[in-house]
């Protein structure tokens, strides 16, 4: 193996090809750091470019987009609370509580060296595990897919400690809204609500750029602050997180690392489970887990080693295998086949200058990332300067532009704006979007590798003899148990610790218990959606209807304990009680909101760039409040409408040729 | 009076071309799966050679989902202005249309070409004990149920292979589905026994499987030794055509035209060498031949499925 290292290493200081790293790894970052555009669609748009360049260089270049965009997403995550891509969803936990004391640098600096050391030790399983793990992948089958996914959806019980009746709520009716579309078991449409539209079903990434970015977007307007957060830079941070890093967190970082690349391996289980098994974990092993979630340096760094580490491990069975273990590794596997490349365990050895020189170029491609890194932080943290609102409204024209070009649908558009609603309805009934997010991505899996192994057991004859018949299967169980178990704990040393003898038990509502208000709400809000899948239920047939009956039964026992709760709470403290919170200016969100939905629906008729200039313009004056004067106002509604479009132009049309929405009316998009 | 109205003819026809030539503009290529995939790879082959003989632009957009029939279905309600075509797989639309209340069917569009020939094929793992196919048929007649054969779908080709086989043979097995190439880690870590699968996609993973017969008419030049089903005795045939298509009302010049292009792409000995290279079985038809092999190939898929669902 040296000997192949060794004459990999030419290839690796050739300019040429640090070129192309740099420039991918650039590129990269900022297409992750983009709400919307994802790691696979980067790496995508960048496959023709590969044609005309020579193998080595072309897989390079493609190795440094998916590395950068991965760690990309994580910027978003800290500075608008919308993870730039789905493998950052845990990341917002504690990079956003962290912006909004003014630490953005101290999470955006833990994110990149985490996210380095993430992809050296993923890389490092790649080079010395690869054969072992890929034979070790083998083993996972539908029981044993379905366990991960359940200990993955199990983590939602650890994180909602102290409201977990809502947060289990969140999760299944994230798993409900992932039911639309076809089945996977019989091909059938299913709740479509009558529109073929939703044959198509409900996408994650739209889902969660409105759950994520749009709902922040409304409530951000709704808010009096000026800024997003106010942005204290401390001098010298980079090496006081590096210290920190070192001296801490070692032990998070190696395991959530080993984590991201075991789960990477797993074609289907990608850097979202990742991630979020990662975080969860290290709050479990930690001496002082209700720190996380308040902004802490460990929960970025957990999250983000085992994101970047998913990478290597993805990498596994597609060299190995042939079989992608993520959906940029397909990409990636499918311009590798183009150039005559056959996966297989000789990969080592009949392309081994290829392989090789791929993998060392990976540790290169780490190490690169933390200068390149640190710059496109430095300058990305300069938005929290630019004023709330028209940074709101710039991420409103970015979460469109980001919906659409997923696939081209502006159905995905519309998707993103409803889930902008409902977002913004859970922030203020006390719902969670990152459970919620989490049923969406996990909702297929789930009922896929359910309907396997129901499958299988029509031969084994017994459907307990599939469920647990493997030692994983069996570990993974025991993990699920455990995680569904130990917040209970948790809880309990939490309520011992707050209960004082003698405490006044007519004492006012304590802070951070929803009030009733919310419950009711939150409890209307999922009785809306019960009644409205069940009247589809009709037209199904038994076998597409099983999940959703149990999550609808579930969703109606939860409903029925949250109304309790929320009664029970108001008899005590009164249904609004008050909570010393500031009220969001509601004209202000339901203008954004209103706004928003007339933009989408005038790109139809208008176009994509007209459409968006007239939203920029009239947003950015009316909500423009606190501007000195009349002419101020227009001033800035100009600046602001000919500086983003012209933004919007440069990088999609120009640079990456993401094809825009077409009027109907006229031929320029 | 007469003057003016001669400048304005005069600047009329300078200024809107007389008959632009088409293409004139970039044409949109609709791929119904994800980028990276088979098809996908098979696009952007042909569209180095394209580049060659046309001057429009191809530009690719993916319409994912459904198993292909939401881009398929793009293709369908698309203007048919020559400006927007697709990929395409059978025996898809002949499925689709039928099975899930898909937005067109197999007399909606207009054939271009066909590119590949993709036949299904039985596999085994390497450690698997089934020397030939009679081998398997006879475990399964002895053990009904016990036998798991995996296969991509549902209402896909491998599906409709399965369909066929126990519409002719006595087969009692367990399907078990899959999206797509996880089947070949199923087979490889012994989640089941047998596989359904593309010839295609089992070249990957060729040093784990054994091939044990091809569904075609022939031998396969990938794979010399493996004899066919027919050969082994079984008289199946089942194969996954990708071809590319237009909405249906193109004109009729237009058509000629892509198909004119097409045509000395898929006969130009270098983009065959590509294609042998990326591992895609090449087999090049013309868009009437296609054509008319989707007519008649329907016929048979409905039949099969309106059996099959009694």
């Amino acid at each position: 193996m040296l000997e192949n290292i060794l004459q990999a290493l030419p290839h690796l200081v050739d300019p040429f090809n640090l070129l192309l790293m740099i420039g991918g790894l650039a590129g990269g970052i900022i297409i992750g750091a983009l709400p919307g555009l994802t790691a696979t669609m980067g790496v995508a748009l960048m496959v023709p470019a590969t044609f005309s360049l020579d193998a080595i260089p072309g897989l390079l270049m493609l190795g440094a987009i998916y590395v950068g965009a991965i760690y990309g997403g994580a910027n978003a995550a800290c500075l608008i609370c919308t993870p730039g891509t789905p493998s950052s969803v845990a990341t917002t936990f504690d990079a956003w509580p962290l912006c909004q004391k003014g630490r953005a640098d101290v999470g955006l600096n833990t994110s990149l060296l985490s996210s380095s050391f993430g992809g050296i030790i993923g890389t490092l399983l790649l080079l010395f595990l690869a054969a072992p793990l890929a034979r070790f992948a083998l083993n996972f089958g539908g029981p044993e897919n379905l366990w991960l996914c359940l200990f993955g959806l199990s983590t939602i019980a650890a994180m909602s400690t102290g409201n977990l009746i809502k947060g289990l709520l969140s999760g299944a009716l994230g798993l409900l809204v992932a039911t639309i579309g076809i089945d996977p078991h019989t091909a059938y449409p299913r709740f479509t609500f009558g529109t073929y539209a939703l044959v198509q079903g409900v996408e994650v990434i739209p889902a969660m750029i409105g759950l994520f970015s749009i709902s922040q977007v409304l409530v951000l307007i709704g808010s009096h602050k000026p800024h997003i957060a106010e942005y204290q830079p401390t001098p010298g941070v980079f090496w006081k997180v590096l210290k920190k890093l070192t001296r801490d967190c070692k032990m998070i970082l190696l395991r959530s690392s080993l984590i991201g690349g075991l789960v990477g391996m797993l074609p289907g289980a990608g850097g979202e489970i990742a991630s979020i098994i990662a975080y969860n974990e290290s709050k479990r092993w930690d001496k002082e887990p209700s720190r996380y979630g308040t902004g802490v340096e460990e929960g970025v760094a957990a999250s983000e080693s085992a994101n970047n580490a998913v990478i290597g491990g993805a990498l596994i069975p597609m060299f190995t295998l042939g079989i992608p273990g993520s959906a940029v590794a397909a990409v990636i596997l499918g311009a590798l086949m183009a150039k005559g490349i056959q996966p297989g365990f000789k990969v080592f050895t009949v392309s081994g200058d290829l392989t090789y020189a791929f993998i060392t170029s990976q540790f290169v491609v780490n190490l690169l990332m933390i200068p390149v890194g640190f710059i496109l932080a430095r300058f990305m943290a300069k938005l929290l300067a630019i004023r709330l609102t028209f940074v709101a409204i710039g991420i409103v024209v970015l979460s469109v532009i980001g919906s659409y070009a997923i696939r081209n649908s502006m159905l995905d558009v519309g998707v993103a704006l409803a889930f902008g609603g409902i977002g913004y309805l859970c922030s203020r009934s006390g719902l969670d979007t990152g459970t919620m997010a989490l049923g969406i991505i996990l909702g297929p899996m789930i009922e896929e590798n359910l309907g396997k192994c129901f499958q299988l057991a029509k031969s084994e004859g017994s459907v307990l003899n599939v469920f647990a018949n493997s030692p994983i299967a069996l570990f993974l169980i025991v993990m699920t148990l455990l995680s569904v178990i130990s917040p209970y704990f948790l809880n309990k040393k939490r309520k011992i610790k707050t209960v004082v003898p003698g405490q006044d038990m007519d004492a006012p509502a304590p802070v951070g218990e929803d009030p009733a208000w919310k419950d009711f709400l939150a409890v209307f809000f999922t009785m809306l959606v019960i009644a409205a899948f069940a009247a589809q239920t009709s037209e199904l047939d038994e076998l597409s209807f099983l999940f959703p009956l149990c999550l609808l039964v579930f969703l109606t026992a939860g409903s029925v304990l949250l109304f309790g709760r929320g009664f029970r709470r108001m008899k005590r403290w009164g249904l609004f009680p008050d909570e010393g919170g500031e009220r969001p200016q509601a004209r202000k969100v339901i203008v954004m909101a209103a706004g928003a939905l007339l933009y989408a629906l005038a790109i139809m008729p208008l176009g994509f760039y007209p459409a968006t200039a007239l939203f920029l313009f009239g947003m950015s004056y009316y909500q423009n409040s606190a501007a000195p004067s009349r002419l101020n106002r227009l001033g800035m509604a100009l600046v602001v409408t000919g500086l983003l479009c012209a933004l919007v132009w440069f990088g999609f049309t120009y640079l990456l040729s993401v094809p825009t929405p077409a009027s109907i009316l006229f031929e320029a998009g | 009076m007469k003057k003016l109205l001669l400048l304005l003819a005069l600047v009329l026809g300078l200024v809107v071309p007389a008959g632009a030539e088409y293409p004139d503009k970039p044409i949109n290529m609709i791929i119904a799966f994800s980028a990276g995939g088979s098809s996908d790879v098979q696009a952007r082959l042909m569209q180095k050679y394209w580049d060659k003989h046309s001057k429009a632009k191809w530009n690719f957009i993916y319409k994912t989902g459904a198993g292909g029939a939401v881009g398929f279905g793009e293709i369908a309600k698309a203007r048919p202005d020559g400006y927007t075509i697709g990929g395409v797989n059978t025996p898809h639309i002949m499925i689709q249309p039928l099975a899930q209340k898909a937005q067109y069917t197999v007399n909606d569009f207009a054939y271009i070409c066909q590119v590949v020939n993709d036949p299904q094929v039985v596999a085994v793992n390497k450690k698997s004990s089934f020397k030939n196919v009679k081998e398997i048929f006879d475990f399964a007649k002895e053990n009904p149920g016990k036998l798991k054969v995996g296969l991509i779908g549902p209402n896909s080709g491998q599906h409709l292979m399965f369909l066929d086989v126990q519409s002719k043979y006595d087969f009692p097995v367990t399907p078990v589905f899959y999206k797509g190439i996880e089947q070949n880690m199923a087979l490889m870590g012994g989640e089941i026994d047998v596989m359904f699968g593309n010839l295609n996609d089992v070249m990957r993973s060729l040093d784990q499987l054994n091939v044990l017969a091809i569904a075609a008419d022939k031998r396969s030049d990938f794979l010399a030794d493996v004899p066919t089903l027919r050969e082994s005795g079984y008289d199946v045939e089942s194969y996954i055509r990708r071809g590319f298509i237009a909405p249906a009302k193109i004109e009729k010049s237009k058509l000629d035209y892509l198909r004119s292009v097409f045509d000395k792409i898929g006969n130009d000995p270098e983009y065959a060498k590509d294609m042998i290279t990326a591992g895609q079985p090449h087999e090049y038809r013309s868009g009437a031949e296609f054509e008319m092999f989707v007519m008649k190939e329907n016929e048979r898929v409905v039949n099969l499925f309106k059996n099959v669902k009694q």
